[in-house]
Formats: C-alpha cells, structure tokens, sequence
C-alpha cells in the first residue's frame, strides 16, 4: 500500500521507527519529566505542556519490547488528541481511536519527512519478532535500514489495554 | 335619665353614655320605670346621646332586655349613633336590640 | 425577531418549564395529602401562570389545556370536587403534554391533547361529591352558635388563612388592656376577617334588672387571619385560655355541603384579589433572584415560595424594557415566532449575590491593572520591586478570587436534579404495579452544571433499574418480612473533597451466582475465572459490556442499555462506579466524582525529590517526629505518639516504592496527621513546602488505575504534583474496624513513683465479673465483629487487616477458674498488650472503663491461680486483677527454657520502680536464679552493688533518683564494677535511647517483657561474659 500521509521518521533505542505526521501536534526537546511512583511501567511519567499535563509513555514498553536503558529522553513526540484530528479538515478515519488525554512517546530523535505516496511493504518474518502486530503497518526500507512503519492508532487504543489481557476486574477504584 | 310613655311604648332616654360610672344608678331607675309602666307592650331605649358604651353598660342593656324578655315586652334601641351600632354589629347584638 | 423578542420567548418558556417541573412535584405531594390547600393553591396558580403568559404570546394550544385544568382546579379549590387519584393522574397527563408544547411552544397546536382534554371537561360535568352529610353535623359544636358566611370561610380557606374562636370577657380582657371594646374589635378586625360573634345575652346569673350588675360578657368571635395563634394572642395580649383554633378539614367538608356559592359580593375590604401573594411564613434572602428556583424538598417547611409568576411577564413589567417588542399587541406573535427556535439549556440562572462578587472583583480587578500602568510608567526606581510586589500580591489574590467565584456560578444544587426523579419513580411504581417510595438527601450538595448533565442519563437508568429489578413486588416483600413500601435513595454527600452519590434500593439485592452464569454464558469470563471470583468481584461483573441479569428486557430499563454504559458515561466524567449489595436486603451503585473543574487549597509536601500535594481538608496538623513526638515501635508497625494517643505511621516513600538512600531516611522528616472518616494515621514526607491553591488536572487514562492519585497540579514554577489520594494510600494498612484509642499513660517513660496510681482498664467476658488490666500494657483494643474470629483447632484467631498477621485470642475463662461466658453476641473487643513476644489479643465482651488504682489495693491473699495479681474493689465492684505474664504462661505461650538451669547459681540485682514490670521480671526469674534483690532506684541500686555482691543487674533507664544511664555510667567507672553485666529492660526503644546505652556501656537492652526475651538476656549477657 501506499502511503497517502507524509510520515515522520525517528529513532528510539537503535531502532527507526515512523509514523503519521497529521498525528504529530508538536515535538519536545528534552523535557523534563515527572516521574510517577507506582505507575505502570509503559508510563515514563508526566511533562508540562503550556498549562496541560501529558502522559510520556515508553515506546518500546509499549510495543513489548524490552526497554533497556538508557532511556530516550532527548525528544517527545506529543500526539494530538481525539478531538484535535476530528477537527481538522480531513480527519483521518481512525481517529476516534486516539487518546482522549494528551499523550506523547519519548524518543532518541527525528529525522527525516517521508513523502505520501511512498510503498509500505509487509514486514519480512521474524524482523519484528516481539512487537504487538497491532501496532505495526508495515516497514520501509531507507538507506540500509528497515523502518518500522507503526500504527499510531493502535499506540493509544481507548478500547483494549496497553497489553492484550483477559479483561482486568479490580479496575474498579476500590 | 327619663322615661315618658307614648301610648303603649315606654320610652327611656338615657342622658348620656352608659359606662360602669353611671350604671349602677341607672339600674333601680329602669326598674322603677318598668314598674311604674305595667301596660307597656313595647320599650324603646333611646341612644340618642350614648356615644360610649363599655362593658358594664352593655351589661346594663342586657338586663333591661332580659327584663323586657320575662314582661313580654319587645326591645328596641333607637336612635343610635354609628359607633354604638358598629359595636353592637361586632357584638351580634344588632337584630336583637331591634337596631336599623 | 428582534432580540428583545428571542429573550422574551427564552424566558417564557424557562418559566414555563419551572413550573412544570414543580407542578410535577406538587401534583405527586397532592396525591399523598389531598387535602393540603396550599398544595391545591400551588398547583392552581402554577397552571393560572402558564395559562396567562401562553395567552400573552398567543399559543392557543397551551393556553386551552391550561385553561381547562384551571377551571377543574378552581373547584378543587372551592372545595367541590375532591382531589382523586383520577384527577391526579389526568393532570400529571396534562403536566406531560403541556411540557411538549412548551419545549417548542411554535408548534404547540400541533400536540395532540384531545384525551387530557376531554378528560378535564368529563371532570367538570360531573356531580359534586356525594358526601350528603348535613351541614351541621360537620361542624364541630362550638361553632353551633354561630351563624357562619359561607363565603368569607370559603376566600378564607382559599387564601390558606388560620381560623380561630375566641372567648372574650369584654371587661376582663378587652377593657382591662386599656381599651374600649369598640376600639378592640376594630383592630382585630383589621388583622384578618370576623365571620361571625356571639354574644351571651342568656347569662345564668343576668336575669334582669334586679340583680346586681356583676358578671362579665362573655363575646365568642370566629375569626379568619392569617396570623398564627401565638401572634394573635401576643398582639392583644389574651391569655391563652380565649383562643381556640378550628381545623380547617370540617370547614371545607361543611363549604362542600353549601349551595353553589357565587363569587363573593363583600364589602370592598374583604374584597378578593384573584392572585395574592402567598404567605411568606420563612425568611426569603432577599439576594435571591427573581424570579427563583424553587428550592424544594420533602419537608415542606423549607419551601421558599416563589413570588406569584404572574407578577413576571405581564405587560406592566414588560413596560421596563427599554423598546416596546412588537409582540405586545397580541394579534402578531404568532407568524414571528414561527421559525426561531431557541436553546434555553445555553442560559443559566445565577445567585444576585455572584454577580455583585463578579463586580467588584472586576472594580479590584481594575484597580491593580491601573496601579500596574502608573508602576510602568514611572519607570524604574528604588522602591518599583516592593510595589511591584506589592501589586502582584493584590493582582493574585483577586485572580483566586475571580476564578473561584466563576467555577461557583457554575455550580448547581444536585436538588435540582434529583427532584425530576419525584415524578419518575411515581410513574415506574405505578407501571410496575409497585409501591416504591423516594427518598432524597443532600439536595444541597453543589455540582458542576456539566457534571449534573452528564449526570442525568446514568441516574435515571439507576434508578430506573433499582425500581424494575431491585425491588420486588409488594407481595414478596411481606412474604419476606419486609414493608411493602420499597424504598430508593438518592443521596448526594461530599466525601473528602469528592462528591459521592448513591442510588440505593432496600430490595432483592444482586445474585452473585447468578451473575457469575450469565458472565460466564455470555463469554465475558471463563467458567475457572468466575469459579475464583469473590463474591463482590462478581457483583462487578455487571459493569462489563454485553452484560444484562434481566430475564426479560422490560421496555422500562431499556434494551441494550447497561451498567457498562453508566460506567462509561460516568468516567467520561471522570468519575468512579462502584457497587454494594447484600442478598435479600439491597443494592447500592456508589457514583464518586472527581474533584476535577476545582480549586481546592493543598498543602505542597516533597518526598524523595517529588513533590506532591495534599489536599488540605484532610490534613488535621503537621508534625515533626522527634523528643516531643517520639516515634515507636509497636506490634511490628511504626507508630506516633502524638500527645496522649499513638497514631499509626505510614511512610510516602515506602508506600509509593521509592528507592531511599541513607541520608534521606536519616534526615528529619514531618508527618502530616491525616484525618479520614474511620481512621486516622501520620504520613512521613521528606519536607514541608507550603499551602498553595491548586487547580486540580485529571490524570490521563494510563495512569487511572493508580489509586494513590487523584489528579495532578502545576506548580507555580511549572513543577508537576501529584494529588495524594490519603485514603487510597492507607488502603490495608491500617487496622479495621474502629480502633479505641487507648490512653497510654506515660508510666513507661515517666517517672512512677510506687506510690502513684496506676491506670487500668476494667472489662468483662461474658459474665457479670470484672476483669482488670493496667493500660499500660496494653498496645490496643479493637472492637471486632464476632463473625471475624476464625477458629484453627482448638483455638480462636483473628485475622489482621493486612492478612498478613493473625492474632491468637484468648478467652480469660479459659486459664482462669472464673464462670465461663456465653458465646459472644455481635461484638466482641480484643485487648492487644503490647510488649509481648507473641502476637495475642484477649477477649472481652464489654470494656466497662477505665480507672485508677494503687498498688497497695490489690489483695493478693486470695490469688487463687496463676494469671491473677489479686483482687481490688474498683468502681465499687470487686474486680480480678490479670497479670498479663502470668496469663500467657498458663496459656502456655511461654516454653520451659532448659538452658535456665545456667542462670541457676546466680545473684541478680533489679533496679526497677514500677511494680507491674517489677513483678514480670520477677516472675520471669524468681525460681530460676539463685538470689533476686529489689531496688526501687538508681541510687538504691548503687547502694545496694556496692554492698552485696551480684552477678548481673537489670535496671529501668527511666527511676527516680538516678536514672538507668547514670547508674551504668557510675557502674563502669568504678573498679569494683565496671565489668559487671548491665541489662537495660525498658519499653524505650527510640534510636536516641539505643545509642545512649551503647554509649554508656549497657550489655543489652531489651524492650520486650516477656518471660523467655527475659532470661534469654540475661543467658546471653552471661555467656558474654564468659567468653
């Protein structure tokens, strides 16, 4: 398929990751983050955004990937809530799916734009073992690297959990 | 205090307001008067004066009537100032004292 | 349309809809009381008002409706047709369709209401009521004697006025006040209307002019005021004795027997106006509105009456504004209004009383902006920091102010919403054939307009829920014992800092059972999954889409709509569901919601480098743990002395996961003493900040399941804090159930003289006997329901909160030879002493008191086991004296310690000044070593090593005369001494006490008294010494 948005490209432990630019509301250089005790570990904690409070999650926690450290703190992706791509002029079709709250990735980097109308390819097996396959597209190849193409939607999905579970019954505040 | 009687009608004209002050003189001159006035068939008591009226002249008023009652003669006030009359509408007194 | 026009019709129809709503209201109260006047005035007039300001727009529709019901109620009024169920419900038929044609008032003549009005015209055909019972039986006698207009009883009746007769001897309570009678009667007629009077002229003792003059006239006067009695009698100054007040239902059965009365031709003083206005019988603040929500309740004294709506829209007050609509001539609205359609949920009503506090905010407002300009353009100089200051200082308090009293204008009572709920319940119990009472509380509690409305939906479903498949039909209920009234609760209650509110049902209850199937029928869970769940766990189940216990799906609860909808639709408000239920007596869904769209005052506290925030309201006071509020160790947790109690300690770090280094943990740290509603407990933080005003953030929704938080905040710098959620933290770690707290005297870190009293805590166990223990000992006493108490063998347990403890209870009866106690009711309290090496509570069944003795009163003489001091007569009763070591070594919680034959040869010196603990050591030692002398303190003791020889010696730190310390000091500095054992045995355990006894050269220090740490000590320090 082929790509019909311009998509953002960056890195994130080693890896090249891209995805949808009109998801992008804006990108942080090195913020400061408030750690949150006792939260779960996909959450890297809160930043300050101009009078808001956004939840900084870790990508590769996210992904089910191990999170190693160090942990990138150099940029954070900030994505533009649910509300925000209904409003634009051509919303995209998931967009209900986004975050209702303000939530952004933390990450090593960004670098280039990749124009629409680039080929995503299916990804080749056994490349992106390890991954929630929800989360993924596909993967672009740049260069000599594999770019993991992701599913910004999936990313913050208000239906399911962070990780595909049988439904968790104390989440009722007690 | 005067009576005069006119034909079968006995009339008194009491000189002035009927208060506690002056009733208990008026009291044996009524009695007189009716006494001395055995044929009279009617009893008209003039008020044409009484512009107060306390308690003890009410009082006085209802023992002439009550006398009046057990003679068979029928009672009337005349001649009544608008105060007295008012006071004997809040008193439910009017029709029985014959009042206009 | 020009605007005036738009926000004319905006008015009508917000009117309109208040009256509807309370006409709904009035109508559901009037079924329960059909004879309440007032009631049937309120609903008269509402109708009257909607009938009059329809007429003045033109909307023919709701003004035939209106007219109708009006007319049908005016005989109710008069009193000729009674209020009937069929009445009540034509008109709450009525009610509904007039609130159609108001919500679109254009189309209004499009509604349909040819039943409602066919109806209310079927009413107004028929006969008046059929009670012919004759005119004068219906009086009571005292009225007899009077003869009574109808009509000035009838306009009485109508206006809600009080009727009294009144007794009166013309001199003795007219005259005697310094008035003539005339003068009497004339004010009292100016203060409400004479129906009628009587005079005796038949007086027993007046028979004519013979007699003396002397009896009093006695005037009987039946009066109509709106006057209470009190007033009346208070006005005239009559003694109680004249008045007598005459109910009002015998008149209005005796105006229903009269002829059809024709309005009344009275004189011009008792001439009726159509509208008065209502009696004002309760102070109105006269900040209120105009015109005003009806604040109403189930208690009708709080009634606020409104003033009469038709005083509102009518020509005259429309003559204010400033150009003439061009509706005021009535032939025109019509084809206008046509197309405009309005949203009056867009306006709000506000208190006067905000917007004077809007305006002069906004003057103050001015002031510092103003202050700031002339700052600026003076430029800068020696004094423009301190100004400038001065004026940020100013600037920031009316910022506070501003936004507080706008997030306050957006505040609604949640009455308002819950009295929607009169008329639903009303309508469900009579389509469910049920009879279902609602019960509301806490209409005062304010909300957020839009959490209100988002409100709405999930509450009507609740309750809508509670009535069709809570609460049984009537037969059930009695088959079951239970009234047949079912009740629904709507309650609404602030709980630290957070709104709760409940819909309760006293009804079947959930079926956990029942649910687990149908979760596990419908693929929500697996078999083995639900088969683990608890009970209440199950319950929850509800909440999950795809979810429906209904066997039918009535069209009253909907179909598809369910818990799992209210669920949403509640956290979309932020909030939180939760449910309560127990078979066969209820259920209860418990809304929480947030503090979000707040400010709230918190106090800023850091821990481990974070800073977090408190919210104040829970914080009672700051404490900083040191000499003045030691901090101990107790039963294994960390405990506050905090004056006269022991609060138990929580640390932030440690609950939150942080990783601690060594100085942090070393460093002085506070702890802010929290109050909640059934526990308190201290939370040590590393530091103070301050008190700041915090607008409240919510949490994203990856971080909702963290129950520690309940929102965030940015501080002034643009720091991030946490919100603390104080309850959620000390979740399980705190004790259940209701600690009493215990007052600990400070006999262990006091100095006690034996001559002082001690304290003790009297109890009893199931008998009539009483049982004495010295507090001093004792570490709690919880109050524990008797189904907790688990039985493991022979023997009774009690689990601790934290499940990870269990306390082995023992019942007096049992080692003791006293009359055993019968099984325990409800309740039963568990005395914890502290102290002790094993982890015991002892049963009681009654905590009598508490009291003082001394030592000197217990008769040991009679000690008839082991387990007893002796016997003492306290609070007048005679009262067994426990010995707490004695106890626990016939309860066998001691063992028999072979190495004790070691300590057989030795000469022991005790230094201790308080009996209790004299006694436990030697107890402990009396039969095990060779010799044990007594010292009352530090300087006998001295005395006494220097006189005697002694292998070991056992010593207090806290005596009088010379302290424990001290006495070791000496000791080491002695040549004779300075190598003898030294135990230190004291309930002091602080750091600053442990280190002290190092210092001076103690061997060991034992806090614990029980007989094995005891000759465990002293083993070890002997070994020591022989190595």
């Amino acid at each position: 398929m082929k790509t019909k948005n311009p998509l953002l490209l960056f890195n994130s432990r080693n890896r090249s990751y891209a995805c949808d630019l009109i998801w992008i509301r804006e990108v942080l250089r090195r913020p400061s983050i408030r750690i949150v005790d006792g939260a779960p570990p996909i959450v890297r904690g809160l930043i300050h955004l101009r009078g808001q409070i956004l939840t900084a999650i870790d990508l590769e926690a996210r992904l089910g990937l191990p999170a190693e450290e160090p942990h990138p703190e150099n940029r954070c992706l900030v994505f533009k809530t649910s509300a925000e791509l209904l409003a634009l002029p051509d919303p995209p079709p998931d967009a209900t799916q986004a975050s209702s709250d303000l939530v952004g990735i933390l990450v090593d980097n960004t670098s280039d734009i990749v124009p629409p109308g680039t080929t995503i390819l299916p990804p080749p097996p056994g490349e992106l073992s390890g991954i929630d396959p929800i989360c993924v597209r596909g993967v672009i190849p740049i260069k000599d690297n594999l770019v993991t193409v992701l599913e910004t939607s999936a990313l913050f999905n208000n239906q399911k959990q962070p990780t595909p579970q049988k439904p968790k019954l104390l989440a009722l505040q007690s | 205090m005067k009576s005069t009687l006119e034909d079968t009608t006995l009339r008194i004209s009491f000189d002035g307001d009927l208060l506690s002050t002056n009733v208990h003189d008026l009291r044996p001159k009524l009695f007189q008067a009716l006494e001395a006035n055995p044929d009279a068939t009617t009893l008209h008591a003039d008020l044409k004066n009484c512009k107060v009226i306390d308690s003890m002249g009410l009082n006085l008023l209802i023992a002439l009537y009550r006398e009046c009652e057990k003679r068979k003669i029928s009672f009337k006030a005349i001649n009544v100032s608008p105060e007295v009359k008012r006071l004997f509408g809040f008193l439910n007194l009017t029709s029985r004292f014959g009042v206009e | 349309m020009s605007t005036q026009e738009n926000e004319m019709l905006a008015l009508f129809i917000q009117e309109a809809e208040e009256h509807l709503q309370t006409l709904d209201n009035d109508l559901i109260l009037l079924e329960s009381n059909p004879h309440d006047q007032e009631g049937i005035n309120r609903v008269f007039r509402a109708v009257h008002s909607i009938k009059g300001t329809a007429g003045f727009f033109g909307f023919s529709g709701i003004v035939e409706l209106a007219h109708a019901m009006e007319n049908v109620m005016s005989l109710v009024r008069d009193g000729e047709m009674p209020v009937s169920p069929e009445l009540i419900n034509i008109f709450l038929a009525a009610t509904d369709k007039l609130k159609i044609m108001v919500h679109d008032p254009d189309r209004s003549s499009e509604v349909d209401v040819n039943y409602e009005l066919s109806s209310l015209s079927r009413m107004l055909s028929q006969e008046p009521a059929e009670s012919k019972a004759s005119p004068e039986s219906v009086l009571p006698s005292y009225l007899l004697q009077f003869n009574i207009d109808p009509i000035i009883v009838r306009d009485g009746l109508r206006h809600g006025r009080n009727f009294f007769v009144l007794e009166l001897r013309l001199h003795a309570d007219i005259e005697n006040q310094n008035q003539t009678i005339l003068e009497f009667f004339n004010e009292l007629d100016s203060l409400g209307d004479i129906i009628a009077t009587s005079t005796d002229v038949g007086l027993e003792a007046c028979t004519g002019l013979q007699e003396e003059i002397r009896p009093d006239l006695i005037c009987s006067v039946f009066f109509c005021t709106p006057m209470e009695d009190t007033l009346l009698l208070g006005a005239f100054n009559l003694p109680p004795s004249t008045i007598t007040p005459v109910p009002k239902e015998p008149l209005q059965e005796w105006i229903r027997t009269q002829p059809k009365l024709v309005p009344s031709q009275y004189s011009t003083k008792h001439q009726i106006q159509e509208e008065p206005t209502p009696p004002r019988s309760h102070q109105v603040h006269e900040s209120k509105l105009v015109p005003v929500t009806q604040a109403k309740s189930r208690d009708d004294n709080k009634l606020i009456p409104t003033t009469p709506p038709s005083q509102e829209i009518t020509p005259a007050t429309l003559q204010t504004r400033p150009h003439q609509p061009q509706s005021q001539d009535k032939t025109e609205p019509t084809t206008n209004i046509q197309s405009f359609r309005i949203k009056t949920e867009e306006t709000v009503r506000l208190n006067v009383s905000i917007l004077d506090t809007l305006m002069n905010l906004a003057g103050e407002m001015v002031v510092g902006r103003n202050k700031l300009v002339r700052c600026a353009e003076a430029g800068l100089g020696p004094d423009s920091i301190g100004e400038l200051q001065a004026i940020v200082q100013q600037i920031s308090t009316v910022t506070s102010d501003l936004q507080r009293t706008v997030m306050a204008a957006r505040l609604q009572p949640v009455g308002n919403l819950f009295g929607k709920f009169n008329r639903i319940v009303r309508d469900l119990g009579q389509k469910l054939h049920k009879e279902i009472r609602l019960e509301i509380l806490g209409e005062d509690v304010e909300l957020d307009r839009t959490l209100l409305e988002g409100l709405s939906d999930p509450l009507t479903h609740l309750v809508r829920n509670a009535a069709d498949h809570g609460l049984e039909p009537p037969e059930e209920r009695r088959a079951a014992g239970k009234p047949p009234v079912g009740r629904i609760r709507l309650a609404a209650a602030h709980f630290h800092g957070r709104v709760q509110i409940e819909v309760r049902d006293d009804g079947r209850g959930l079926n956990p059972q029942k649910i687990r199937n149908k979760a596990v029928e419908r693929g929500i869970i697996s078999a083995e999954a639900a088969a683990r769940m608890s009970d209440q766990e199950a319950c929850r189940l509800i909440f999950m889409p795809g979810f429906s216990t209904a066997s039918t799906v009535t069209d009253i609860s909907g179909r598809g709509v369910g818990m799992d909808v209210v669920k949403t639709n509640i956290e979309k408000l932020g909030g939180t569901v939760d449910l309560e239920s127990e078979p066969g007596r209820g259920t209860a869904v418990i809304i929480r919601l947030p503090l979000t769209l707040a400010i709230i005052p918190a106090l800023i506290v850091s821990c481990g480098g974070r800073r977090f925030a408190m919210p104040q309201i829970n914080v009672e006071e700051i404490v900083a743990p040191g000499p003045d509020y030691p901090l101990e160790i107790l039963g294994g947790a960390q405990v506050l002395r905090l004056r006269n109690e022991l609060v138990p300690i929580l640390d932030l770090a440690h609950i939150l996961g942080q990783k601690r280094t060594k100085e942090q943990d070393q460093a002085q740290r506070f702890a802010l003493i929290i109050g909640l509603d059934h526990a308190r407990y201290g939370l040590l933080v590393d530091e103070i900040d301050n008190m700041e005003e915090i607008v409240v953030k919510p949490l994203g929704r990856l971080l909702k399941g963290v129950p520690w938080y309940s929102g965030a905040t940015l501080l002034g710098q643009g720091d991030i804090a946490l919100i603390l959620e104080p309850a959620a933290l000390a979740e399980g770690r705190l004790p259940q159930d209701g600690i009493q707290d215990v007052e600990v005297t400070k006999s262990q870190s006091s100095i006690s003289q034996e001559s002082h009293a001690q304290r003790i805590l009297v109890f009893r166990d199931g008998t009539h006997e009483r049982f004495a223990i010295p507090l001093s000992v004792i570490s709690r006493v919880e109050r524990v329901p008797s189904s907790r108490i688990e039985r493991i063998g022979s023997k009774e347990c009690l689990r601790q909160a934290d499940n990870r403890s269990t306390l082995q209870l023992l019942r007096v009866a049992n080692y003791i030879p006293v009359t055993p106690p019968p099984d325990y009711e409800e309740e039963v309290y568990v005395i914890v002493p502290r102290l002790v090496h094993h982890a015991i509570g002892i049963m009681a069944s009654e905590i009598v008191d508490s009291a003082d003795i001394y030592p000197g009163q217990i008769d040991s003489s009679v000690v008839s086991a082991p387990g007893l001091l002796g016997t003492a007569t306290v609070l007048d009763r005679l009262t067994s004296v426990i010995d707490i070591y004695g106890l626990l070594e016939v309860a066998g919680f001691t063992q028999q310690n072979n190495e004790t034959a070691k300590l057989a040869n030795l000469r022991v010196l005790l230094a201790e000044d308080t009996s209790f603990f004299r006694e436990a050591v030697l107890r402990a030692l009396q039969h095990v070593v060779a010799k044990l002398d007594l010292a009352n303190d530090g300087e006998e003791a001295w005395k006494m090593l220097n006189e005697k020889e002694y292998d070991v010696l056992i010593t207090d730190i806290e005596m009088p005369k010379l302290d424990g310390f001290a006495l070791t000091e000496r000791i080491r500095s002695s040549t004779k001494l300075c190598s003898l054992p030294v135990i230190a045995l004291s309930a002091r355990d602080s750091e600053s006490f442990l280190n002290r006894a190092k210092q001076v050269g103690i061997d060991h220090y034992e806090t614990k008294f029980d007989r094995d740490r005891i000759i465990a000590a002293v083993l070890k320090v002997i070994s020591q010494q022989n190595e």
